[in-house]
Protein backbone atom coordinates (compact mmCIF):
# COMPACT_ATOMS: atom_id res chain seq x y z
CA UNK A 1 0.00 0.00 0.00
CA UNK A 2 2.49 2.36 0.65
CA UNK A 3 6.22 2.72 -1.63
CA UNK A 4 8.01 5.68 0.19
CA UNK A 5 10.00 5.96 3.47
CA UNK A 6 6.79 7.43 5.19
CA UNK A 7 5.99 3.96 5.01
CA UNK A 8 8.77 2.82 7.76
CA UNK A 9 7.27 5.84 9.51
CA UNK A 10 3.90 4.44 9.72
CA UNK A 11 4.51 0.87 9.86
CA UNK A 12 7.01 2.35 13.68
CA UNK A 13 3.80 4.23 14.78
CA UNK A 14 1.19 1.22 14.26
CA UNK A 15 3.49 -0.87 16.11
CA UNK A 16 3.67 1.81 18.74
CA UNK A 17 0.33 1.87 19.05
CA UNK A 18 0.09 -1.82 19.00
CA UNK A 19 2.63 -2.63 21.65
CA UNK A 20 0.63 0.29 24.21
CA UNK A 21 -2.68 -0.71 23.09
CA UNK A 22 -5.03 2.13 22.63
CA UNK A 23 -4.90 3.68 26.17
CA UNK A 24 -1.04 4.29 24.77
CA UNK A 25 2.07 3.43 26.85
CA UNK A 26 4.88 5.22 28.07
CA UNK A 27 9.01 4.80 26.76
CA UNK A 28 12.00 6.13 27.03
CA UNK A 29 12.13 8.36 23.72
CA UNK A 30 12.98 11.91 23.44
CA UNK A 31 10.55 14.88 25.33
CA UNK A 32 8.64 14.89 22.28
CA UNK A 33 5.46 14.69 21.82
CA UNK A 34 4.34 12.31 19.45
CA UNK A 35 0.82 13.11 17.67
CA UNK A 36 -0.82 11.08 15.21
CA UNK A 37 -3.83 12.69 13.22
CA UNK A 38 -6.08 10.30 11.94
CA UNK A 39 -8.87 12.26 9.95
CA UNK A 40 -8.07 14.28 7.16
CA UNK A 41 -6.13 17.36 6.92
CA UNK A 42 -7.24 20.43 4.83
CA UNK A 43 -3.85 22.21 4.02
CA UNK A 44 -0.20 20.36 4.06
CA UNK A 45 1.80 23.59 5.50
CA UNK A 46 5.15 23.40 4.50
CA UNK A 47 6.74 26.47 5.56
CA UNK A 48 7.11 29.17 8.74
CA UNK A 49 5.59 31.80 6.63
CA UNK A 50 2.78 29.89 5.49
CA UNK A 51 2.06 28.93 9.46
CA UNK A 52 2.65 32.85 10.50
CA UNK A 53 -0.36 33.37 7.53
CA UNK A 54 -2.89 32.05 9.49
CA UNK A 55 -1.43 32.67 13.38
CA UNK A 56 -1.76 35.65 16.12
CA UNK A 57 1.87 34.74 17.32
CA UNK A 58 4.92 32.56 17.54
CA UNK A 59 5.74 31.69 21.04
CA UNK A 60 7.57 29.86 23.81
CA UNK A 61 6.21 27.99 26.21
CA UNK A 62 5.89 25.23 28.89
CA UNK A 63 3.05 22.73 29.69
CA UNK A 64 2.15 23.64 33.09
CA UNK A 65 -0.37 20.02 33.93
CA UNK A 66 -3.52 21.49 34.09
CA UNK A 67 -6.35 20.91 31.57
CA UNK A 68 -9.98 21.06 31.16
CA UNK A 69 -12.62 19.65 29.01
CA UNK A 70 -15.17 22.00 26.74
CA UNK A 71 -18.53 19.98 25.66
CA UNK A 72 -18.65 21.01 22.09
CA UNK A 73 -21.78 23.22 22.18
CA UNK A 74 -25.38 21.90 20.90
CA UNK A 75 -25.74 25.09 18.32
CA UNK A 76 -22.44 23.71 16.84
CA UNK A 77 -23.55 20.45 16.39
CA UNK A 78 -22.53 18.47 19.86
CA UNK A 79 -24.90 15.89 20.67
CA UNK A 80 -24.66 14.12 24.11
CA UNK A 81 -21.54 12.08 22.19
CA UNK A 82 -19.69 14.63 20.79
CA UNK A 83 -16.11 14.11 22.15
CA UNK A 84 -15.29 17.52 24.02
CA UNK A 85 -12.51 19.80 23.39
CA UNK A 86 -9.75 19.18 25.78
CA UNK A 87 -7.97 22.07 26.86
CA UNK A 88 -4.25 22.46 28.02
CA UNK A 89 -2.35 25.35 30.07
CA UNK A 90 0.60 26.90 29.44
CA UNK A 91 2.77 29.09 30.38
CA UNK A 92 3.94 31.85 27.69
CA UNK A 93 7.70 32.26 28.34
CA UNK A 94 8.13 34.25 25.06
CA UNK A 95 6.51 35.95 22.35
CA UNK A 96 8.83 35.45 19.06
CA UNK A 97 6.61 37.68 16.43
CA UNK A 98 2.96 38.76 16.74
CA UNK A 99 0.97 39.71 20.05
CA UNK A 100 -0.04 38.21 23.09
CA UNK A 101 0.08 39.34 26.42
CA UNK A 102 -1.34 36.90 28.33
CA UNK A 103 1.39 35.29 30.62
CA UNK A 104 -0.96 31.68 30.62
CA UNK A 105 -2.53 30.65 27.95
CA UNK A 106 -5.31 28.22 27.27
CA UNK A 107 -4.53 26.08 24.64
CA UNK A 108 -6.59 23.80 22.80
CA UNK A 109 -4.75 20.24 22.51
CA UNK A 110 -3.23 19.60 19.05
CA UNK A 111 -4.51 15.78 19.64
CA UNK A 112 -3.23 12.72 21.85
CA UNK A 113 0.57 12.58 22.42
CA UNK A 114 0.65 8.30 21.59
CA UNK A 115 3.60 8.23 24.40
CA UNK A 116 1.59 8.95 26.94
CA UNK A 117 -2.10 8.76 25.70
CA UNK A 118 -2.22 12.03 27.82
CA UNK A 119 -3.52 15.29 25.87
CA UNK A 120 -0.26 16.37 23.68
CA UNK A 121 1.05 19.14 25.25
CA UNK A 122 -0.34 18.59 28.97
CA UNK A 123 3.32 18.10 30.28
CA UNK A 124 6.78 18.19 29.34
CA UNK A 125 9.24 20.09 28.08
CA UNK A 126 9.02 23.83 26.54
CA UNK A 127 7.55 24.17 22.70
CA UNK A 128 7.22 26.85 20.32
CA UNK A 129 4.27 27.32 18.63
CA UNK A 130 2.27 29.50 15.95
CA UNK A 131 -0.94 30.23 18.05
CA UNK A 132 -4.28 31.68 17.07
CA UNK A 133 -7.84 32.09 18.64
CA UNK A 134 -9.79 28.85 18.68
CA UNK A 135 -13.14 29.33 17.19
CA UNK A 136 -15.88 27.34 16.42
CA UNK A 137 -16.65 29.79 12.85
CA UNK A 138 -16.01 32.97 11.90
CA UNK A 139 -16.86 35.26 14.60
CA UNK A 140 -17.59 32.48 16.79
CA UNK A 141 -14.77 32.49 19.14
CA UNK A 142 -14.39 29.37 21.44
CA UNK A 143 -12.09 30.95 23.80
CA UNK A 144 -8.05 30.09 24.17
CA UNK A 145 -6.27 29.20 21.41
CA UNK A 146 -5.25 26.75 18.99
CA UNK A 147 -2.28 25.69 17.22
CA UNK A 148 -2.01 26.60 13.50
CA UNK A 149 -2.00 23.21 11.36
CA UNK A 150 -2.19 20.92 15.00
CA UNK A 151 0.72 19.34 15.80
CA UNK A 152 2.56 21.33 11.97
CA UNK A 153 2.77 23.95 14.42
CA UNK A 154 4.91 22.40 17.24
CA UNK A 155 8.46 22.62 17.94
CA UNK A 156 9.84 20.86 20.60
CA UNK A 157 12.86 21.29 22.41
CA UNK A 158 15.40 19.35 22.61
CA UNK A 159 18.72 20.91 23.15
CA UNK A 160 19.02 24.38 22.03
CA UNK A 161 17.00 23.52 19.25
CA UNK A 162 13.37 23.11 18.67
CA UNK A 163 12.49 19.96 16.77
CA UNK A 164 9.19 19.30 14.65
CA UNK A 165 6.72 17.47 16.20
CA UNK A 166 4.41 16.51 12.45
CA UNK A 167 5.62 13.31 11.25
CA UNK A 168 3.26 14.22 8.27
CA UNK A 169 4.46 17.71 7.68
CA UNK A 170 7.75 16.50 5.78
CA UNK A 171 8.41 19.58 3.69
CA UNK A 172 8.48 21.83 7.41
CA UNK A 173 11.90 22.69 9.06
CA UNK A 174 13.30 19.68 11.17
CA UNK A 175 14.56 22.06 13.80
CA UNK A 176 14.52 25.65 14.43
CA UNK A 177 16.19 28.01 17.67
CA UNK A 178 14.00 31.02 19.11
CA UNK A 179 17.74 33.07 18.54
CA UNK A 180 18.97 31.79 14.95
CA UNK A 181 15.54 31.37 13.46
CA UNK A 182 14.51 34.20 11.30
CA UNK A 183 10.81 34.00 12.07
CA UNK A 184 8.30 35.70 10.00
CA UNK A 185 6.02 38.76 10.49
CA UNK A 186 2.68 38.18 11.88
CA UNK A 187 0.29 40.03 10.00
CA UNK A 188 -3.29 39.43 11.11
CA UNK A 189 -4.70 40.80 14.41
CA UNK A 190 -6.31 38.05 16.42
CA UNK A 191 -9.62 40.46 16.01
CA UNK A 192 -9.01 39.95 11.62
CA UNK A 193 -8.22 36.08 12.06
CA UNK A 194 -11.69 35.80 14.31
CA UNK A 195 -13.49 37.43 11.82
CA UNK A 196 -11.99 35.79 8.84
CA UNK A 197 -12.77 32.66 10.12
CA UNK A 198 -11.30 29.09 10.70
CA UNK A 199 -7.86 27.52 8.51
CA UNK B 1 -23.93 14.87 5.04
CA UNK B 2 -26.77 15.06 7.25
CA UNK B 3 -27.21 14.06 11.19
CA UNK B 4 -28.55 10.72 11.00
CA UNK B 5 -27.57 6.77 11.71
CA UNK B 6 -27.77 4.62 8.86
CA UNK B 7 -26.95 1.59 11.20
CA UNK B 8 -26.28 0.34 14.76
CA UNK B 9 -22.42 1.03 13.96
CA UNK B 10 -22.19 3.64 11.69
CA UNK B 11 -23.31 7.24 12.18
CA UNK B 12 -22.99 10.23 9.98
CA UNK B 13 -22.56 13.74 11.69
CA UNK B 14 -22.08 17.44 10.90
CA UNK B 15 -19.95 19.07 13.79
CA UNK B 16 -19.19 23.08 13.75
CA UNK B 17 -15.24 22.53 15.11
CA UNK B 18 -13.54 24.87 13.43
CA UNK B 19 -10.04 25.34 14.37
CA UNK B 20 -10.45 23.35 17.38
CA UNK B 21 -9.45 20.37 15.91
CA UNK B 22 -6.51 19.65 13.36
CA UNK B 23 -9.30 17.79 10.63
CA UNK B 24 -11.95 18.81 7.89
CA UNK B 25 -12.76 14.86 8.76
CA UNK B 26 -12.45 11.89 11.19
CA UNK B 27 -13.78 8.36 11.97
CA UNK B 28 -13.30 7.71 15.37
CA UNK B 29 -15.06 5.48 17.93
CA UNK B 30 -18.38 7.01 19.28
CA UNK B 31 -17.88 9.45 22.26
CA UNK B 32 -13.87 9.09 21.98
CA UNK B 33 -11.78 12.44 22.03
CA UNK B 34 -11.20 13.76 18.58
CA UNK B 35 -8.08 12.38 17.47
CA UNK B 36 -7.86 9.13 19.30
CA UNK B 37 -5.78 6.53 17.26
CA UNK B 38 -7.79 3.47 16.48
CA UNK B 39 -7.18 -0.15 17.77
CA UNK B 40 -6.03 -2.86 16.17
CA UNK B 41 -7.95 -4.01 13.35
CA UNK B 42 -9.90 -0.43 12.47
CA UNK B 43 -12.50 0.65 13.54
CA UNK B 44 -15.53 -1.63 11.89
CA UNK B 45 -15.19 -4.64 14.17
CA UNK B 46 -14.48 -1.75 17.24
CA UNK B 47 -18.59 -1.48 17.67
CA UNK B 48 -20.11 2.10 17.01
CA UNK B 49 -18.16 4.66 15.41
CA UNK B 50 -18.83 8.26 14.01
CA UNK B 51 -17.76 9.87 10.45
CA UNK B 52 -17.69 13.26 11.20
CA UNK B 53 -17.05 16.09 8.59
CA UNK B 54 -16.15 19.81 10.46
CA UNK B 55 -18.74 21.74 8.63
CA UNK B 56 -17.77 25.01 9.42
CA UNK B 57 -14.23 24.64 8.48
CA UNK B 58 -15.27 23.21 5.08
CA UNK B 59 -17.04 25.92 4.62
CA UNK B 60 -15.01 28.68 5.39
CA UNK B 61 -12.81 27.01 3.49
CA UNK B 62 -15.10 26.68 0.63
CA UNK B 63 -15.39 23.27 0.04
CA UNK B 64 -17.63 22.49 -3.16
CA UNK B 65 -20.16 19.36 -2.76
CA UNK B 66 -17.49 17.37 -4.36
CA UNK B 67 -14.70 17.91 -1.95
CA UNK B 68 -16.79 17.21 0.85
CA UNK B 69 -18.10 13.75 -0.98
CA UNK B 70 -14.22 13.84 -0.74
CA UNK B 71 -13.36 14.19 2.79
CA UNK B 72 -16.40 11.86 3.83
CA UNK B 73 -14.81 9.19 1.66
CA UNK B 74 -11.36 9.51 2.76
CA UNK B 75 -13.08 8.63 6.36
CA UNK B 76 -14.69 5.75 5.52
CA UNK B 77 -11.56 4.78 4.13
CA UNK B 78 -10.43 4.88 7.51
CA UNK B 79 -13.73 3.50 8.82
CA UNK B 80 -12.68 0.33 6.79
CA UNK B 81 -9.18 0.33 8.25
CA UNK B 82 -6.99 1.69 6.05
CA UNK B 83 -4.26 4.30 7.26
CA UNK B 84 -2.99 7.41 5.77
CA UNK B 85 -0.59 7.00 2.66
CA UNK B 86 1.07 10.09 1.86
CA UNK B 87 2.90 8.26 -0.83
CA UNK B 88 3.25 10.74 -3.99
CA UNK B 89 3.62 10.03 -7.84
CA UNK B 90 6.49 12.67 -9.95
CA UNK B 91 4.83 15.96 -9.61
CA UNK B 92 3.11 15.30 -6.59
CA UNK B 93 0.04 13.21 -7.78
CA UNK B 94 -1.06 11.35 -4.45
CA UNK B 95 -1.88 8.20 -5.00
CA UNK B 96 -4.63 7.38 -3.14
CA UNK B 97 -7.53 8.71 -1.63
CA UNK B 98 -6.25 7.61 1.91
CA UNK B 99 -3.48 10.88 1.33
CA UNK B 100 -3.54 12.85 4.06
CA UNK B 101 -4.61 16.50 2.78
CA UNK B 102 -7.08 17.79 1.38
CA UNK B 103 -5.93 20.33 -0.90
CA UNK B 104 -3.20 17.74 -3.11
CA UNK B 105 -6.11 15.50 -3.72
CA UNK B 106 -8.06 18.40 -4.66
CA UNK B 107 -5.58 19.65 -6.66
CA UNK B 108 -5.26 16.52 -8.74
CA UNK B 109 -8.89 15.09 -8.89
CA UNK B 110 -8.47 12.42 -6.25
CA UNK B 111 -12.10 12.33 -5.15
CA UNK B 112 -12.77 9.01 -5.07
CA UNK B 113 -10.93 5.75 -4.06
CA UNK B 114 -7.90 4.59 -6.37
CA UNK B 115 -6.34 1.42 -7.10
CA UNK B 116 -3.92 1.42 -3.90
CA UNK B 117 -7.32 2.09 -1.46
CA UNK B 118 -9.27 -0.23 -3.05
CA UNK B 119 -6.37 -2.95 -2.89
CA UNK B 120 -6.02 -1.97 0.83
CA UNK B 121 -9.67 -2.87 1.46
CA UNK B 122 -9.15 -6.30 -0.43
CA UNK B 123 -6.37 -7.39 1.67
CA UNK B 124 -8.02 -6.20 5.17
CA UNK B 125 -11.53 -7.81 4.14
Amino acid sequence: MRSTSRAAIAIAATVTVLLGGCAGGGNDAPDIPVIHIDGTRPVEYTSLKQLAGNASAIIVAKPTGEQFDQPLPAEQGGVPTSAPTIYVKLEVNRVLSGSLDATTIDLVSPGTDERTGEPALLNGGAVILFVTPAMYAADTPAGGYVVVGGPAGVFAQSGKSFLRVDSESPKMPTSVTPDDTSWPQITMSEQALLHRGPR
Amino acid sequence: MTNTSSSPHYYALNEDRGNTVTWSGITRKRGTLQDAPPCAGGYWSSGQMDVVINWSLVNSLGYTASQKSMVAAHEMGHAFGLAHNGATLSGGVPVALMYPYDDARSTYGIYSPRADDKGGVNALY
